[in-house]
């Protein structure tokens, strides 16, 4: 899938592997890719800013932890995120279920439903 | 392999050169970028994959570096931006009732300020009405940096402005005020010692203020322009 189709839903496809426990940046990283099939291809680098973003939101909080003998940065999706990832579902199925609905191939002429 | 030549570590150098704003907040972004890195490699390598190999993978995986660097630089200054406008809503407020206090403490004279000239008093007033002023548009702006839809950069370049107006409008008026009344102030300050206390939190404040608003400004910074 193209970077630039991707972007504009990173928060949401972020906030979505947060929701089952907390994950580091890396973590987010292997699960957004596990989860598309590996079909996500978007510079990873891109990730962590977006990790900031979502913390100053308010959406996640972050905290430094030793995780495997390395230091690492831990974010948790917060109340307020939870809420923005429920948000973001409705709006995506219905934006998807209208953009369907006029791809839609039409039906063959004559034919009435 | 040498440190010059991995490219992992060119990368967070690369990106940490890039980087203007607050030192704590760069540290921890190229830290966790180094730690991000190291992880991808380590993967890599579990797949097989020498090390060289696996760094120079993980690099390409993290792509440019003035990419990455751009959208950090956006949050940098967003919470650089949002810094200076808490700063603003809090101290100018403060400070306006810390002098209000002084005036009707009586510790000024018991009637308050006598003899003072019109313009002195209108001074006051544009103080106040400033001070007002700057303070509901740093806590409208402290709002709008929670919301994702408003653009990071305008909102901080905003709460600069506003923070620098504010000390200009409010400390050039102090300035004319005193320089007005200066045989007043100097009787002031021989009077009652505690308002050289308020003159000195004065001069912290628009300090802090006009710190806390250039770091802004030099936090909107974009990438590949010379600082």
């Amino acid at each position: 899938m193209r970077p630039d189709a991707v972007r504009g839903h990173l928060d949401g496809l972020i906030l979505s592997v947060l929701e089952d426990g907390p994950r580091h940046g890396y973590a987010i990283i292997e699960a957004l890719q596990a989860r598309s099939g590996g079909a996500l291809d978007l510079p990873t680098g891109t990730v962590y800013p977006a990790l900031r973003r979502l913390e100053r939101a308010g959406r996640l909080s972050g905290s430094w932890s030793t995780v495997g003998g390395r230091e690492r940065r831990t974010y948790t999706l917060t109340r307020a995120g939870r809420h923005a990832l429920a948000a973001q579902r409705a709006d995506w199925s219905e934006f998807s279920s209208v953009v369907e609905a006029v791809l839609r191939p039409p039906r063959a002429a004559g034919e009435t439903s | 392999m040498t440190r010059a030549l991995d490219p992992v570590a060119a990368h967070v150098a690369e990106l940490e050169r890039s980087l203007r704003g607050p030192a704590r907040v760069r540290r921890e972004i190229v830290r966790e970028v180094r730690d991000g890195l190291a992880d991808a490699t380590d993967a890599y390598r579990r797949a097989g994959l020498d090390t060289a190999q696996a760094a120079r993978l993980a690099v390409r995986d993290f792509g440019p570096v003035a990419e990455v660097a751009d959208l950090y630089q956006d949050e940098l200054a967003a919470g650089q931006g949002r810094r200076t406008a808490l700063q603003l809503a809090v101290l100018l407020p403060a400070l306006m009732a810390l002098w209000s206090l002084l005036w009707s403490s009586g510790l000024m004279g018991a009637d308050g300020p006598t003899g003072l000239t019109a313009m002195v008093l209108d001074l006051v007033v544009l103080q106040n009405v400033a001070t007002a002023l700057a303070a509901a548009t740093a806590l409208a702006l402290v709002a709008l940096t929670f919301r994702r839809t408003a653009s990071p950069r305008r909102v901080a370049a905003a709460a600069a402005v506003t923070s620098q107006a504010a000390v200009v409008v409010c400390g050039g008026s102090a300035v004319v005020m005193n320089v007005a009344g200066g045989q007043q102030a100097w009787e002031l300050l021989v009077a009652q010692p505690v308002s050289a206390l308020a003159y000195a939190a004065s001069v912290a404040v628009v300090v802090l203020l006009s710190r806390s608003a250039s770091r802004t400004l030099r936090a909107l910074h974009r990438i590949g322009e010379p600082s």
